[in-house]
Formats: C-alpha cells, structure tokens, sequence
C-alpha cells in the first residue's frame, strides 16, 4: 500500500488545489504556482505528482466537457478529499507546534 | 480545427498517444495543447514547439505509461511450455518453411562462429607477456617533402633504442634486437643453416615474458658470446641430452664464433609476432671493437627495437617528444631539419600482429579482422531478415490461433512473448545445427588460415556467453516483427481469416526485402571487383619479364667467382643469362642514400629518397627490363667512380627534362661519385601497392648476393638440379632454396588472393540464403494470390502475363535495392582500391554487371515459385469457396 507521507512538493500542489477551488485542473494549477511561489514545476512532474496524491486518497478527480481552447480536449479536475484536509491540517499544525518550540525567534534575524 | 502552422508537433502527440494509458492521454495532450497555445501568445512559435516536445518527453513517467501487466501472473511456465509445444508442432507441420528458415540461420550462425573463432584468434596474439599493455614498438617513419610519411620502417636505428632508455623516465628500458644474421651453426657433426639467430641486450627480460626450461633470466645474456635457445632448436641440436654448458659454433661470411648455451626456453607461442631461436647476447657484437656501428641516430634501420612504459605514463606524451630529441642527437638530415625528414613512433606491442607493416601500406591483418567481422554479421542479418519476412508472409497459417487466443484472453503481451520464445526456440535449434556445421567447415578453415583454431564452448568461457549471446541476439532479432506483427492483429479479423490491413505488402517487409537485396548487390559488386583488381595485376605489365627465373641466395664471396660461376651455369644450354644483385625486383627497396645533382656547376642536394640496388652487368638482360638510352652495361669500376642506371622516374624527379639529357650527368651518392650511364623504363620493382619509386642501380666491389638465373621453358626440374649441382660445388655447407620469381611476385597479392577466394565464398553464402529467403516469400504470397491468379487465367491472361506480373511486383524493390547499394560499396570498394597505386576504375559498367546479375537471380528465384501457379488450372484454386 502506498503511504501517507506528504512530500513537500505535494503539500504544495494539495494546497493549490485548495486555493482554486473549482477551477483545479492541470494547466491552472501549474500557473498558480508559477504565480504563487518562484518555481516552475513542468506539467509532468505536476501530473505526476497529481497522481501520487490521488493513489495516496487525499484528492480525488473527474473529468469535465471538453473545451475548444484545448483542441478539443477534456478536463480533469481535483477536489481536496477529506482525508487530504485532514493531513493538511495535521502538517500546518505539526509545523506550528515545531516553530514555536524554537526559543528567542526573532523576526528580523530571519530576514536578514 | 487549427490550422498546420499553429498546430504542435504532431509526433510528440503521438508519442504519447502511443506510449501512454488511454485514461490519461486525453487529459495531458489538452494540457500540453494549453500550455502551448499560451507559450505561443507569449513569445516565438519555434520555443512554443521545443516546450512542447519537451514537456511530451517529460510527460513520460511511469504513472501515465501504459500498464503491460499481464493479469495472470502464474500460468507463465504453462504458457511457455505450450509456446515451445506449438512452435514444434508447426514446425512439424510446414516443413518446407522451417527447413528454409532453419537452414539459413544454422549457415549463418555457423559463419558467423568461424568468424568469430578467426577474429579473436587474430586479437589474441602478444597478449600473454606479463607487461603486454606497456610494451610498444619503436618505428621510424620518413616523411616526404610535403611532410606527408613516405615510408615506414618497423627496425630502427642503433641508438634510437638507447637513448630512449637513457634520457626518458618514463620509459622502463628498452630492447634492441639484431637479426640479419643467417649463420650456419654447428655442434659436432650436426649442421643447420639458422634464419631466426638474434643478438638481444639483457633487459629483453625486463620487457618480454620467456619461459625457462633451463638456466634463469637473472644476468642471463649479459655476457659475450653467450646465447639461450628455444626447446625445439635444443632438441634439433642436443636431442634429449641438456644443452647447457654445450658450445656452439657460428660461422657465417667467412667469421666464426663460438656460443656457450646458458639457458633453454619455451618456444615461442604461435600467438607471436616474434618468433626466434637463438637469443645471443648484445655485447658479442657491441664490444667496443666497432664503435661506429652503433652509433646512428638516422639511417642504418636494421634494429628491432622495443620499449616498456612507466605503467601510469601515457605514450602520446613521449611521443610528443621525439621531434626535439631527434632534433637534439642529430645535426641535420642533408642540410634538412631532423624533424621534417624523419619521425619516431611507437606501435603497441599488441597491434603489431594486426599491422605488421606498422601502417607502411598493403592489406593489414587488421583490415581483414574489420571485413571479416563485418561480413560475419551481415551473414547472419540476413539470416534473421529471412526469419523475420518467412515468420510475418505465413501470419495467414496462424489467424486462426492468434484469433483464439484473443479471443481467450491473450493480450498483445502474450502473443508477442509466444513469438519470441517461437523464434528462439528456432535460434537454439539452428545454433545447434550451425555449430555442427562449423565443426564441420573448421578444417577447410584451418588450412585456409594457416591456424589451429578450435570451438570448444567448455574450454573458454568467452566463447560460452557468446553463443548464449547468439540466441538472445537470433531470437529477439528474428522474433521482434513477426511478434509485433502478429501481435498487433485484430482478433476479429484474425479470426475471420481476413488480410490484417489493406492488400499491400507491409512497408516493414518491403523495407526488409530492400535491404536483404541490397546487400546481395553490394556483395555481388565487391566479387566483381577484388576479381578484376586481381586479373589487373596478373596481367598488367610488370615492367619485367618474371616468367622462368629462378632466384637463389649465392655464397658470400660470389664476386670472387663471379665469372667462373656464370661461365659453368651458362654451359647448359637450358640456362640463357644469370646475373646478381643485391635485392631483385619483388622485393622492398630498403637501402637509400643522400643524391647530390651537377646541373649549373653547384651541387644540389635532392629532397626526396632515391634507393639504391646493386647490380651486375647481365641484371636488364636476364630481367628483360627496357633500356631507354645510355648503355646498361655496368661494368665493376673502382670503387670511387661509378656508373648509374636511373629509372624514368628519377630522371624526372631529379629535375632532367628527358632520359637523354639525363646521361652523362654527374651524380654524387653517398660516398660514390660517379655520372649517368643509361635510363630504364620504369618497372614495379616493389608490389603495386605503391606508385612506382625513383631509383638508382650500380655496380660496385661488394658482394650481391641474389644470384637470379633466367632459364628456357624445357625441362626445367632438369635445369633447377643442374644448378643445385653447380651451387654445391661451391657451397657444400650450404642448403640450396630456389624460389621461382613469378612466384614471388604472386605472394605479393597473397593477401588479395585470400580475400577474393573468402569473399566469394561468404557471399555464395550470404546470397544462397538471401535467395532461400525470396524463394520462401514469394511461394507464400503466390499461395495468397493462388485464387487472383486463377481468375486471371480464366479471363485470358496467359503464363507470360502472369510471370512478368509478379515480377513487376518486385522490380520496384529490386530498383531501390540497387540504388542503395551503388553507393555503399562504391564507397567501401574505393577505399579498398586505393590501398593499390595502381587499379582499375569503379565503373558503370561495374554496377551494371552487378545490377544484371542479382535481377537475373532474383526473377529465376521468383519465376520459378510462380511458375507453378501461372502453369497451373486454374480450376484447383477456383473450386473451392
């Protein structure tokens, strides 16, 4: 069986599909990446890892009309399942517990 | 839809469409399509396209791949058993087929086995030395005036040796040999002439690995006078008795020296380049007595000299510098820079078997290796194409069980695994065969090569891998388009018993028939050509007459008798002329000489190298060689002026605008100083390989000691032992070795002779089985067409109609065939004749030949399978529907 271990690449797609909603299909969520943090996941390593999560059961997908834009092509849109807000929740808390374990933590030292 | 321009590549579209799970395929290609469509607002067409493909090679991970997982993971074992089961059930069934497909791939195997077995004879020689990797042999190339190497020389001067030794730290030691040493040797009432006596310093055991039977490499050879001998020259001269301690007498030219044997070694393995029997010490010659004999940095290129590296230094670094040291050691080359006359290189100890000649020219042991490996895996290519065209043209025989097996369940997987494990299955069968075969043919390939080879898969493990490595390499081969193929049959067509696409033969096929064919072509032009280079040679004029001469080696001090001994032979009216030289035509001219011309008063020095023979005055006669003007009398002067013959060619490169002006002319050579007696025409004096060279001849007080009688035609055995009888009289001690100059002059082609008998039987073979392979594919598609056939007989088509039909069908293959192979072995055939100085030309005439040749073998082939259809009544095929 697969794990649940969330990479760090996943967490970030998971959470993209989080923030586009209705609109998280492949090519979208690739941009919203590129727009979102400095990086530029190619569309493979997305799908890839778009596949990863869905074996792992924290998103699941389906397949919407086809467009005129996409040469007639269909659509595959993910929704955050609910045991992927579970782990996403469970990520966020575990690095909060984490970050305030860290004593005198200072802002501008950070930025510096 | 869009139109072409904006449109993305459409094979990085299929690429995936091809490779990746249906359930994805939709949904990448539309995200490629936006993200391009995007790319392509933003900047060029041409970075949106190399995005493109690049995000499709990217796209090919293993989680959109298509899944080739079978369902059942354990009915393989069943399955394969019941593969083997079907496989020799057909094979049972259509034994035509299988005995075509079987024979062809057993004589290709077995070819393919003897070659193997000969080319790594041939890579295996040298290696057994412990140092093998770090020894290599020093050659002295002399460059010509455009700096091109004009001649390559496998023995070196003296000192080259030496000083390699001393000044390089790189180089471990070095060894000198001296072998122009051809002694009678004696040890109490035996006697033997001895070709193979060398003197060799000490530290040939710190190069070469020996064996030692007796006595011990430690100080081994550092005294005079001492020598060691191999175990059969023991045996030749001590029986079982030990040779140490035992003295040996030398005696040759008058000189005689006595030997104490201090060790006895193995003989030399075949696997040798070197093969010697006596191994005298350096220093019973170099013992100060002489000391200008060795002391040559250039010239004087009678030593063998070899080094061993430091074993982490790299040779082209030491060989970089060998311009400066030459240039150190010497001071000019005829007022020429040392370095742009002459260059030191050196050749690894385990090439030289592969070029002896050290890249001087001439076919190679190398060359050979390359075509013969070549033409190895040709043979057995073609071999598979064969399978591969049988395998798919007979898919109607086997629709049905493919059908079936769809229908049961089979995936494309399974089919494609059935016919592969069915073409090695074929492989091993065939392997087995083509290795009797081989065992058989070894012997006829032993005498051929002079070689013991051997194909014992339980003596060598290479030789075990590699038959492992045929199979794998026939069964995938063979097997991957006719499983593919088959593989890829609908299975309600195939089960229908309907074509699987269109009516036409697949591209695939023809592609593969186009090749089979063009090889066929290219091999039937190579047969062509090395037979009508060979022809050339044997029948261009040589420039001499070499028909009834007999050569021999005369005693040292011929020149003495000379008159005596030429009076006695010429009393047999059998005998026309005799005469001696120093080197006869056949031969190499080795010796040169610095030239100086007298054309304005002022000396000049010539350029280029003018080798010298020494000759005697009956030399043109007995040779037949033409005179162009002056006399060719060269009557012994004394020693300081001297008469020259020049040939064609060096009158002209010595700059005199004809022969006639050319005599006369003052010519300083060396130490002789002397004028122009005649000019010959020029002659081959050395193999047409290379262009003929200029050359001098003349006649001085020294010995020549090839004597070459020129003989009638009648009873020659009579002749030849009337002249043993004259030598002996003279030479009691001496063995009597005549040899026949024609002869000579055919051991120069040797080589080519070998080639052109083992390329024509290899391509008998090649395209016997390319023929085997035709003749099964065209019965095949004559049995599918057997109704269409009818049906045109019935409608008034006659035999002739019919055959010219099926012909046409392939005359389109053959014409592509053809027009590939005109090229290619264009190409390779020139390369070849260049190799000679003097060949004929590729012609169209050539090609045409060719061309002709394999169609008429081609429509005999086609003709004679469709002939039976065309012929036959057309009601057998039409009765039955």
């Amino acid at each position: 069986m697969k794990g649940t271990y969330l990479g760090e690449f996943e967490e970030i797609v998971l959470l993209t599909i989080g923030v586009l909603q209705e609109e998280a299909y492949g090519v979208a969520i690739k941009l919203e990446i590129e727009k979102r943090t400095n990086r530029t996941p190619s569309i493979g390593a997305l799908h890839s890892a778009l596949s990863r999560l869905e074996d792992k059961g924290f998103i699941e997908s389906f397949e919407g009309g086809a467009t005129k834009s996409r040469g007639g092509r269909r659509k595959r849109f993910y929704n955050i399942t609910a045991a992927g807000k579970k782990t996403l929740i469970k990520a966020n808390e575990l690095r909060n517990e984490l970050f305030n374990l860290i004593p005198n933590l200072s802002f501008s030292g950070l930025n510096s | 839809m869009n139109d072409q321009k904006t449109s993305p590549p459409k094979w990085a579209s299929r690429l995936i469409e091809w490779l990746c799970a249906e359930e994805h395929q939709d949904i990448l290609l539309g995200d490629l399509y936006e993200l391009y469509e995007i790319r392509l607002s933003q900047g060029s067409r041409f970075r949106a396209r190399l995005q493109y493909i690049k995000d499709a090679l990217d796209m090919l991970r293993p989680f959109a791949l298509k899944k080739r997982k079978s369902k059942l993971k354990n009915n393989r074992k069943a399955m394969f058993k019941n593969y083997f089961k079907i496989s020799y059930r057909n094979m049972l069934r259509y034994k035509a087929y299988a005995g075509i497909n079987i024979a062809g791939l057993s004589i290709g195997i077995a070819c393919f086995l003897l070659i193997f077995a000969y080319v790594q004879d041939e890579l295996s020689y040298d290696r057994y030395h412990e140092h093998a990797n770090e020894i290599y042999r020093v050659v002295v190339d002399r460059y010509n005036q455009d700096g091109e190497v004009a001649r390559v020389f496998g023995y070196v001067s003296p000192m080259h040796g030496k000083v390699l030794r001393e000044d390089f730290g790189q180089v471990v030691t070095s060894v000198r040999f001296d072998q122009w040493n051809f002694p009678v040797i004696k040890y109490e009432d035996k006697q033997f002439n001895e070709n193979f006596f060398n003197y060799v310093e000490p530290t040939i055991f710190d190069v070469f690995s020996f064996n030692f039977l007796e006595g011990s490499s430690q100080n081994a050879l550092t005294e005079p006078n001492t020598v060691i001998i191999t175990e059969t020259t023991s045996k030749k001269y001590f029986g079982n008795e030990s040779a140490m301690g035992e003295i040996i007498k030398y005696e040759e030219n008058g000189q005689s020296r006595d030997f104490q044997v201090i060790g006895v070694i193995k003989d030399f393995p075949e696997h040798s380049h070197m093969s010697y029997n006596f191994l005298a010490s350096w220093s019973t010659i170099d013992n100060g007595e002489n000391p200008r004999a060795f002391n040559d940095y250039y010239g004087n290129y009678n030593y063998a000299t070899y080094i061993r590296i430091q074993k982490n230094s790299k040779i082209g670094d030491l060989m970089a510098q060998m311009p400066a040291m030459l240039d150190k050691y010497i001071d000019d080359i005829d007022s020429f820079v040392p370095s742009t006359m002459i260059g030191l290189r050196f050749q690894k100890l385990t090439d030289i078997h592969l070029d002896s000649t050290a890249g001087a020219g001439g076919t190679s042991n190398a060359y050979y290796v390359k075509l013969f490996s070549v033409i190895g895996i040709l043979v057995l290519v073609i071999a598979c194409i064969n399978y591969m065209n049988l395998a798919t043209a007979k898919y109607a025989s086997r629709q049905k069980e493919i059908g079936v097996r769809k229908v049961m369940g089979a995936g494309r997987h399974s089919i494609s695994s059935q016919f592969l494990a069915e073409s090695t299955f074929y492989a091993v069968v065939a392997l087995l065969l083509g290795y009797g075969l081989a065992l058989l043919s070894m012997s006829f390939v032993n005498d051929f090569s002079g070689k013991q080879l051997s194909l014992n898969p339980l003596q060598d493990s290479t030789f075990l891998m590699f038959i492992l490595g045929i199979i794998v390499f026939v069964g995938l081969l063979a097997g991957s388009y006719p499983a593919a193929f088959m593989a890829k049959m609908n299975a309600t067509t195939a089960l229908r018993g309907g074509k699987s696409k269109g009516g036409r033969r697949p591209l695939m096929r023809t592609g593969l028939v186009v090749f089979q064919f063009a090889i066929t072509i290219a091999l039937i032009m190579g047969v062509i050509t090395v037979e009508k280079q060979i022809d050339f040679i044997h029948t261009k004029d040589p420039g001499f007459n070499r028909e009834h001469l007999v050569n021999y080696w005369a005693s040292p001090n011929i020149n003495a008798q000379l008159d005596l001994v030429k009076n006695e032979l010429l009393s047999n009216p059998n005998i026309i002329a005799a005469t001696t030289s120093t080197r006869i035509p056949t031969s190499r001219l080795g010796d040169a000489l610095s030239t100086k011309t007298f054309n304005e008063g002022a000396g000049e020095v010539a350029n280029f190298r003018l080798p010298f023979i020494r000759i005697d005055e009956d030399f043109l006669e007995v040779y037949d060689i033409d005179l162009i003007t002056g006399s060719g009398f060269v009557e012994p002067l004394s020693d300081s002026t001297q008469r020259f013959l020049l040939n064609r060619t060096a009158v002209e490169k010595l700059g005199w605008s004809s022969p006639e002006e050319a005599v006369g002319q003052r010519i300083e050579y060396g130490w002789y100083d002397g004028f122009v007696l005649g000019v010959v025409e020029d002659f081959h004096f050395e193999s047409m390989h290379s262009a003929i060279q200029p050359m001098i001849m003349m006649n001085d007080a020294r010995s020549k000691r090839q004597m070459t009688v020129r003989i009638s035609g009648n009873n020659i055995p009579v002749t030849i032992s009337f002249i043993e009888e004259q030598f002996k009289r003279y030479n009691p001690d001496r063995n009597f070795n005549p040899v026949f100059v024609d002869q000579l002059f055919d051991n120069q082609y040797k080589g080519e002779q070998k080639l052109s008998e083992i390329s024509k039987v290899f391509s008998l073979i090649a395209i016997a089985i390319a023929s085997m392979g035709l003749l099964g594919l065209v019965s095949y598609s004559m049995e599918r067409r057997a109704k269409e056939i009818s049906v045109r007989k019935v409608l008034g088509a006659s035999v002739n109609n019919i055959l010219i039909m099926v012909n046409k069908g392939y005359a389109l293959t053959m014409l592509i065939a053809f027009l590939i192979a005109v090229p290619v072995s264009y190409y390779f055939l020139n390369d070849w004749l260049n190799s000679f100085a003097y060949h004929i030309d590729l012609g169209v005439g050539l090609f045409i030949t060719s061309g002709l040749v394999a169609a008429t073998l081609a429509i005999v082939t086609i003709c004679s399978q469709s002939l039976k259809f065309a012929m036959s009544n057309p009601v057998k095929w039409l009765r039955n529907e």
